[in-house]
């Protein structure tokens, strides 16, 4: 998709209810933080211009809701994501165990042409709260690690509310998602994109 | 770090404005003036948070904020203005972290014209609701408060039909118990007074009658939302409610205090217990924190329950939300109808409508409309039904018709479709425009009898540049009925299927099994642990699901399965969790398990031959004698292991039988009789405790099964 006319990159923020996905984003968009932010129902997203290598890339970052019925609602806002980053909360265990479910859900319904390499990225959320910490460093690692042994998922820990690895996590994630686009370019015929184009949009008309 | 959140001016130059300092020292030296009032800084503490803050990021001109000699007029929006300098240092010290100090610019503005500025007195701009807003906001909102004479005239005949009718509930017993004609009659002349808004004092009282809550409240005890705040809180949903608490208005006053936060907690919870198959949705807390905003507690519990059992679409905050799902799919449809532009250009973008309509239908517009013009649509729900919705989010898309199409770009028109109906300030004309659209259907009545009414009802023409609504409920109930199958999406759908037939195979298995139990007889437990285990898994896969609880009939059954089992642990736990304690039968049947549970033998005979008497479900009937039968068994087991021989009166006595049954007991079980001893024969112990094999499989089976969660998925 060199030929793209605007290179955009569209981020989805997954994770249980109360990670801090709605607080990421703001804060890597806006620099901001609140605790006053409302629950997220359905999806919210923002923009931002961002140059990695020289290019100057949209990055169009989707939070959703994270409550466990909103999966299925879910396909909607899923559908052409460029890259998925998964959301838990360190001191939250139960958010963490999640995570599995969170990616097959996303892979399931997305359907990513390879979902083996699909850009993810883990965020270990809320680390302004070290002393409550109750998911270990070495636990998300060996996650990581047991997704995709050759080249295991890059985590963070982040604190949405210092600012903590916000701006790496994102940078990241932009760069491998724009690597990942390019080396799929190389490998599938331009006609190919154009029809798999075409296609997503009558099967968002037939609705 | 601290921010700069708001600033208001004077002339260009700034007057107000207000830091948010994080946890820690501030940095500020403050003094006071010759009569020991307000605090004035001084100086800032170097490197220190209040000195880290610029006016500008500009380079040229890097000027602190806080200048030496501004006044410190609020702490956490409470004024300080006229304060002794003591208590203000008091303040800020035991004011709650992030803490805003509000300053103001002496030099721009003097304290006294300050004081008597209500424009900058206003500590936090707050909207007719008490609901915190930005500048913009409110200044939108003022321009649109310009109808007050007809607004007027609206409240007073609100007033005259409340007077004539000789107050709420007996209005209330015209509008919903009344004769047909009378009903008709009363509807006829509401309905101007509905468009026209339900005045704010009137509008709990009002939308009670036109729910018709009494009726559905009237169904339960008196008492019955109480109980549901007491009984037993099982769901994990409940989690859900606190994490949504605090994230629910945070804007609000109200829902900063405890008082706020408990109200809405109550309510959720409340709902999840009564409604166990929908439990707590995300959204419910938007539209519960407008209720308890407006009403009391319980009077904001009915008026959801009416809500979200009569009034919205069935099925949108269900478990697998399928009615939410189905609204979409129909919604793009009206919109592709009526709006074929916008529809053309959404999809041309790769944009989904349903990024903001989804949110649109489950918060009722309470997260989108300025709040005002949200009610004035709940007016509307209320009297008319969920047709409003559609019609309403039809409306809002006509009137951003223009906006969106003119929008230059990607970005700007994926902003435009974000701010959907975020500046409809002006809620009569808004209303206006809804209520056109609404009635301007082609096949209801013809156009002239609608614009007759209409100008009529504004005083104004109609506005002719609506277009004719192309749809009616009957279309959109037939849409979702074609969007169902279609809506493959929708392994939820599946998901639904593959439930019910898990129940309906268990029901089946179930109703199989009761033949058996019919014609059970003496001590093979087999039988009973297999229906045990099914009513286990029944119980399970009903609670994750959005079908109904299971009913009466199938708990006592469950119930009385456990005992006869003598497995008292999980009948305890099952007593705990059971929806239907205060049925007829229950309490009876706890007795036998309480009496066991504190090995008082006795009185467990005594409560087990109680149970004759009780009517009790057909299914459970044959039970009973089972049950007496495994209690003599276990405690014969227990006679034989711990007495060679023993008097036959306590034999009898702890077996509940008569002198001539005891010894047909004796008898049966190869025991002795020896005069007035009874010499029981060694019998085996059945081990309750240890795990079998079996069970254990079954055990991870569960575990593995919860894991991957096949449940929710197929």
């Amino acid at each position: 998709m060199a030929h793209r006319k605007k290179v955009l990159l569209k981020v989805i923020i997954l994770g249980d209810s109360g990670v801090g996905k709605t607080s990421l984003m703001n804060q890597y968009v806006n620099q901001k933080f609140s605790n006053q932010y409302k629950a997220t129902i359905g999806a919210d997203f923002l923009t931002k211009e961002i140059t990695i290598d020289e290019k100057l890339v949209t990055m169009q970052i989707w939070d959703t809701a994270g409550q466990e019925r909103f999966q299925s609602l879910g396909v909607a806002f899923y559908r052409g994501a460029d890259a998925c980053v998964l959301v838990y909360d360190i001191t939250n265990p139960i958010s963490f165990e999640k995570l599995d479910s969170w990616r097959d859900e996303f892979l399931a319904q997305a359907g990513p042409r390879d979902p083996e390499n699909f850009p993810f990225i883990v965020l270990g959320n809320k680390v302004d709260q070290e002393n409550e910490r109750r998911v270990p460093t070495q636990k998300i690692e060996l996650w990581c690690k047991a997704k995709n042994a050759q080249q295991p998922m890059s985590f963070f820990e982040t604190s949405a509310k210092e600012a903590t690895g916000v701006e790496e996590a994102f940078q990241t994630i932009a760069k491998i998602a724009l690597q990942k686009g390019q080396d799929d370019d190389i490998f599938v015929p331009a006609a190919t994109i154009d029809l798999s184009g075409a296609a997503t949009k009558s099967s968002g008309g037939c609705c | 770090m601290p921010r700069i959140r708001r600033t208001k001016y004077e002339n260009e130059a700034i007057a107000v404005y207000d830091i948010e300092f994080d946890e820690g020292t501030i940095g500020i030296r403050f003094e006071t003036d010759f009569y020991g009032k307000h605090a004035l800084v001084k100086s800032l503490v170097e490197g220190s948070q209040a000195d880290g803050i610029f006016l500008q990021d500009n380079h040229a001109i890097k000027a602190h904020a806080i200048q030496p000699g501004h006044v410190l007029v609020a702490v956490n929006g409470t004024d300080v203005v006229n304060q002794p300098f003591k208590n203000i240092m008091q303040c800020i010290k035991m004011a709650k972290v992030p803490k805003t100090l509000r300053f103001l610019d002496p030099n721009v503005l003097s304290i006294e014209k300050f004081s008597k500025d209500p424009n900058m007195q206003q500590l936090v701009n707050r909207d007719d609701f008490g609901f915190v807003k930005d500048d913009a906001y409110i200044l939108k909102h003022r321009r649109a408060q310009k109808y007050k004479k007809w607004r007027f005239r609206n409240d007073k005949q609100w007033l005259d039909l409340i007077m004539q009718y000789g107050g709420a509930d007996k209005l209330n017993e015209s509008f919903n118990k009344g004769t047909l004609t009378e009903q008709t009659q009363l509807r006829e002349r509401m309905e101007p007074l509905i468009v026209g808004g339900i005045p704010a004092s009137h509008r709990p009282a009002i939308w009670k009658i036109l729910g018709n809550t009494k009726e559905y409240q009237d169904r339960y005890s008196q008492r019955y939302y109480q109980e549901l705040l007491k009984s037993d809180h099982r769901y994990s949903t409940l989690t859900d409610i606190e994490k949504d608490v605090g994230r629910t208005y945070p804007e609000h006053a109200f829902f900063q205090e405890d008082k706020g936060k408990v109200e809405l907690t109550n309510v959720l919870t409340a709902y999840a217990v009564h409604r166990s198959d929908i439990g707590y949705c995300q959204s419910m807390n938007f539209i519960v924190g407008i209720l308890v905003l407006f009403l009391p507690e319980e009077d904001a519990f009915w008026i959801l329950c009416v809500l979200m059992d009569h009034i919205l679409p069935s099925e949108n905050y269900s478990r697998s939300m399928f009615g939410a799902q189905v609204d979409q799919i129909v919604f793009k449809r009206l919109v592709q109808l009526q709006v074929p532009d916008i529809a053309a250009l959404l999809e041309e973008n790769g944009i989904d409508i349903e990024l903001v309509s989804l949110q649109w239908f489950l918060c009722i517009f309470v997260c989108t409309l300025p709040l005002e013009t949200a009610l004035r649509i709940w007016d509307l729900i209320f009297f008319y039904g969920q047709e409003i919705i559609f019609d309403t989010a039809i409306s809002i898309l006509h009137y951003a018709q223009q906006g969106i199409l003119e929008a230059d770009s990607y970005t700007s028109l994926f902003q435009c479709v974000r701010e959907l109906g975020t500046d409809l300030h002006d809620a009569d004309n808004f209303i206006e425009f809804v209520y056109a659209f609404m009635n301007h259907e082609a096949r209801k009545s013809p156009l002239d009898l609608l614009v007759n009414k209409f100008n009529k009802l504004f005083d104004k023409p109609f506005p002719i540049d609506i277009i004719p609504k192309q749809y009616s409920m009957d279309d959109i109930n037939q849409w979702r009925r074609e969007a169902r199958p279609q809506s493959f999406v929708i392994k939820i759908f599946l998901l639904d299927i593959k439930l019910s037939f898990l129940i309906l195979i268990n029901m089946w298995k179930m109703d199989r099994l009761e033949e058996r139990i019919n014609g059970l007889c003496g001590g093979s437990p087999t039988a009973l642990d297999e229906l045990v285990r099914l009513c286990e898994e029944l119980e399970l896969v009903a609670m994750s699901t959005r079908v109904a609880p299971m009913d009466a009939s199938f708990y006592s059954l469950f119930f009385m399965a456990l005992l006869t089992l003598g497995r008292l642990d999980e009948a305890r736990h099952l007593w705990k969790r059971l929806p239907y304690k205060q049925l007829n039968g229950f309490a009876q049947i706890w007795a036998v398990g309480q009496a066991l549970w504190k090995r008082d033998i006795i009185q467990a005979h005594a409560a087990a031959s109680a149970l004759d008497s009780v009517v009790l479900d057909v299914k459970v009937t044959p039970l009973v004698a089972e049950l007496k039968r495994s209690i003599q068994h276990s405690i014969a087991i227990l006679i034989s292991q711990a007495y060679t021989n023993l008097p036959i009166e306590n034999v009898a006595a702890a077996l509940g039988l008569s002198g001539k049954a005891t010894m047909e007991f004796c008898a049966k079980c190869g025991w002795r009789i020896e005069g007035n001893l009874v010499y029981p024969a060694k019998m085996a112990m059945v081990s309750t405790n240890a795990i079998e094999l079996d069970e254990l499989q079954h055990l991870s089976n569960y575990v593995l099964h919860l894991e991957q969660r096949s449940i929710m998925k197929v």
